[in-house]
């Protein structure tokens, strides 16, 4: 939801960058350091980086018996969760040669990876812990979604919100209680717990462009790789065809119905009508526009920074082994990703995944990205960064090219083997 | 550790069926005599000077923390010789696609953490305040355990609710 969808004339009046600083002034530190019981924050911030650290902030500095909800929206990311392998979930020999690559963000929330897009909205309510569940927020974005007409969509055993398939009659209850064949993913949901506080966020899968995702998703190396942490489950997904704006004022309606009388309903359907900032105590509520300034918050920066640097994306990574030959055929089938809408690569498949050299054998033990042990004649390797190009440069040095080039172009170079300390947002 | 309220639990609130089963040891400190026993802080972790010849603590998270987090994929162990301030996050639990902080209950330094939670997080669902300890942490003072709470004030702690 844009504010200035809903005001031409501030518009008109003020140039786009003044009306940011005039939103952030004017509400954001009042209404988070206030007892307003009901808070709307929404990020006008596409910056993955930027959006999860506002998160975290606002989870953190809000008082404790407040329940937020903030709505953002990404550009183009790799979401994985806390506990995760990047060298896993990301396909890093596609990245380099993209057009415009997806960004790689670990989380710090717990569960699989996610693809953001401008065509994914993401929710996430933080609330104190007393009342925390793991449906209670995907059945307020259910809710939404039947309001507006998406009447098949419905809170599945594991937390998401699925689709189920044409044909089977609506369901009454929010929550699906058995397992139904066919549904479509439309949203995944992630927490984060403390004592005191805690947050339950998801995505929406509005309008996204799953179908430009697939190169990226999926690594070349995942047959060779054994790794603690997280695993991702693989579903089908779908999108849900709504509006941005309809979908954003829905869920905030939907939250106030949850946790406010019907004046303070009333009082965020206005709000959110004018597209202006607003607090109103009487009704406990509050709601606020955030844009790029709110990076320049202390604690956000500090968040940004973290989450921006190689030492979290890669250096967090639990223990894994990377190995030839294969440890073992583990995979389950997997539901393929949907085609592609452009006509000229409808029909192109992922290539198949190269297989080493006959005969070679090696084996590469890493835990937070350093190398701990590694198979001769490459034991030169322990203490290193565990990198496609690193592991490539070694081989190649010791007389293994072919099993060295066959490394690199299923792991990648990343810059994590580049000694760099950041990525650029 | 992640507090995990009733509402969270799609299982009935856990409820004590037994005595602590705490070893109790008597020892003779410069400020008198203690009954070490399971010490817990109102952040779900428990703690035991196991070895109190050396100020050897191990740590842990507690029962009811374990049911109310549900089955634990990942645990993120502190390394050996890392050093820790009350409250500093030492290590962290992922169930369920939550993550959890599990914070230090004590100031001191870690000696060692339990590899085998490494291979089978789900030793904390089987066995939280026994086989799944995470670490054991050489503290800087122990009379710093006696202020926290005991397993009858835990338990009240937790059946009054509003954590």
């Amino acid at each position: 939801m844009s504010p200035s969808r809903g005001l031409p004339f501030a518009r008109t009046l003020l140039s786009h960058q003044q009306f940011f600083r005039y939103q952030s002034t004017s509400t954001f530190q009042p209404l988070s350091r206030s007892r307003i019981p009901v808070q709307v924050y929404i990020s006008k911030s596409r910056n993955p980086y930027l959006n999860l650290s506002l998160e975290h902030h606002l989870f953190q500095s809000t008082p404790p018996e407040t329940t937020t909800l903030l709505i953002y929206t990404n550009s183009p990311s790799i979401i994985l969760g806390r506990n995760q392998n990047p060298w896993v979930e990301v396909n890093h020999p596609a990245i380099p040669s993209a057009f415009s690559p997806p960004l790689i963000v670990r989380r710090r929330s717990g569960g699989g990876t996610v693809f953001h897009d401008l065509g994914n909205v993401n929710y996430s309510v933080a609330m104190p812990t007393s009342a925390f569940c793991r449906d209670k927020h995907a059945e307020m974005v259910v809710r939404a979604l039947r309001r507006l007409g998406v009447a098949r969509a419905v809170v599945n055993k594991r937390h998401d919100i699925v689709l189920l398939p044409d044909g089977m009659e609506e369901v009454g209850e929010t929550r699906l209680n058995r397992e139904v064949a066919g549904t479509r993913k439309v949203s995944g949901s992630a927490y984060k717990l403390t004592t005191r506080r805690s947050y339950h966020h998801g995505t929406m899968l509005l309008e996204s462009r799953l179908e430009d995702v697939r190169g990226y998703l999926r690594s070349a190396a995942r047959e060779w790789m054994k790794a603690r942490g997280v695993d991702s489950v693989r579903s089908m997904v779908g999108n849900v065809q709504l509006e941005e704006g309809k979908f954003v004022s829905a869920v905030v309606e939907e939250f106030g119905r949850m946790y406010v009388g019907q004046e303070g309903v009333e009082v965020l359907k206005d709000t959110m009508a004018s597209g202006m900032d607003g607090m109103d105590e009487a009704a406990g509520v509050g709601i606020c526009w955030v844009g790029e300034e709110a990076g320049e918050i202390e604690e956000v920066q500090k968040g940004i920074a973290e989450l921006t640097s190689l030492e979290w994306i890669y250096g967090q990574t639990p223990q894994f082994t990377f190995s030839v030959p294969a440890p073992k055929a583990n995979d389950e089938p997997i539901p393929p990703l949907p085609q592609s809408k452009d006509l000229l690569l409808r029909g192109v498949t992922t290539p198949p995944v190269a297989q080493p050299p006959k005969g070679s054998e090696l084996e590469i033990t890493a835990n937070k990205g350093i190398i701990q042990s590694a198979s001769a004649p490459v034991e030169n390797l322990i203490g290193k960064r565990f990198d496609g190009g690193i592991i490539a440069d070694e081989l190649n040095a010791n007389g293994k090219s072919p099993l060295g080039k066959w490394v690199e172009s299923v792991l990648g170079r990343t810059p994590w083997g580049e000694e760099k300390k950041n990525i650029d947002p | 550790m992640a507090s995990l309220l009733r509402s969270m639990l799609t299982r009935p609130v856990f409820k004590p069926t037994c005595a602590a089963r705490a070893v109790v040891y008597r020892r003779n400190f410069t400020a008198g005599n203690y009954f070490l026993s399971k010490k817990y802080t109102e952040d779900h972790e428990w703690v035991l000077l196991s070895d109190p010849s050396k100020n050897i603590a191990t740590i842990g998270i507690t029962e009811y923390a374990q049911n109310a987090l549900g089955e634990v994929v990942f645990v993120d162990l502190p390394e050996a010789e890392t050093e820790f301030e009350t409250g500093d996050v030492i290590g962290a639990v992922e169930s369920v696609k939550s993550a959890s902080d599990i914070l230090s209950p004590v100031s001191g330094k870690v000696v060692e953490s339990n590899q085998e939670l490494s291979g089978t997080p789900k030793l904390i669902n089987k066995s939280a305040e026994d086989d799944g300890w995470i670490c054991k942490m050489e503290v800087n003072d122990p009379t710093q355990i006696e202020t926290l709470m005991s397993k009858d004030a835990y338990d009240a702690y937790v059946k009054g609710g509003d954590h």
